[in-house]
């Protein structure tokens, strides 16, 4: 190997380093998160800080009343039974306001992001 | 005029326990308060077999289901704290009026019955939201007796706004 040729390869090999390490690993797909809202005193809990597209929302009702999660655009129509739980998968990110349909002034909202 | 005037009534009844001395003790709310889950518990017993409305049927059942709720959790309350529920003039007199409403509306059939029935609703939470509000809640000395005469008044008022709902649609 000439010097010339070495010092072609050195470069080059120097090259591909410093483009290995600009890129860094590439990033770890974010494993979905479930997420739970409780339910008492006729009130839904604070929504969750941060909400996915893929993450599962859990409501679990703490009240002995029957209660509802119903989307107010139809995404969903959860029946929470007294002490009982129902969970819902989020599709699609934005705002979903949801009520309960036998208690009309229990209102939640959850934010999804992508 | 029959109903303002029932209702005012109930509402001076209440309000006696109040301002008329003495206040009334735990075991007399405890009364009033099981009963008035009782009449409303008949009252829907009574819309479930007349109404054919589905949105009226929805809404009996829900005051079945959440009454029954409350009184068994009274009922677990006085008998954890051993307090015996007393008969007192407040109780039997919401009692008679509840007869005396239930009978008018036994004349009343479809649409006329289910406005009636959703009206009265409308009228008898306001009253009983009122009572637990300004008398019975203050004057409950068990501190569980009044968290839980508090979430009455929480559910009661979802109640009244429902039935509040559902008048407007009927009407």
């Amino acid at each position: 190997m000439t010097t010339r040729r070495f010092a072609v390869l050195a470069l080059a090999l120097l090259a591909a380093s410093a483009g290995l390490a600009a890129c860094g690993p590439p990033p770890a797909a974010r494993t979905p998160q479930t997420l739970v809202i409780v339910v008492d005193k006729l009130l839904y809990g604070p929504p969750p800080i941060v909400a996915h597209v893929g993450d599962t929302i859990e409501w679990d009702n703490h009240d002995i009343f029957e209660h509802s999660a119903t989307a107010d655009e139809g995404a969903f129509d959860l029946d929470l039974p007294a002490g009982g739980k129902a969970t819902f998968t989020l599709k699609q990110s934005g705002v979903i306001r949801y009520h309960c349909k036998f208690h009309p002034g229990m209102l939640g909202q959850i934010t999804v992001t992508p | 005029m029959f109903r303002p005037l029932a209702i005012a009534a109930a509402v001076l009844t209440i309000a006696s326990a109040a301002y008329a001395a003495p206040a009334p003790t735990d075991p007399q709310i405890a009364h009033i308060a099981y009963t008035a889950g009782v009449i409303d518990i008949a009252a829907a017993n009574q819309a479930l077999g007349k109404s054919h409305n589905a949105d009226v049927i929805a809404f009996a059942q829900e005051m079945v289901r959440d009454h029954t709720a409350v009184n068994n959790q009274a009922l677990a309350l006085v008998k954890k704290l051993g307090v015996t529920p007393e008969a007192n003039p407040t109780s039997a007199s919401l009692t008679v009026q509840a007869d005396a409403k239930r009978a008018e509306l036994a004349k009343l059939n479809g649409a006329a019955f289910d406005r009636a029935y959703v009206q009265n609703e409308v009228a008898y939470h306001k009253l009983v939201n009122g009572a637990l509000k300004d008398t019975l809640i203050p004057s409950a000395h068990n501190p569980e007796l009044k968290s839980l005469l508090s979430t009455g008044l929480t559910l009661f008022t979802e109640h009244q706004m429902h039935a509040e709902h559902l008048a407007a649609e009927l009407h």
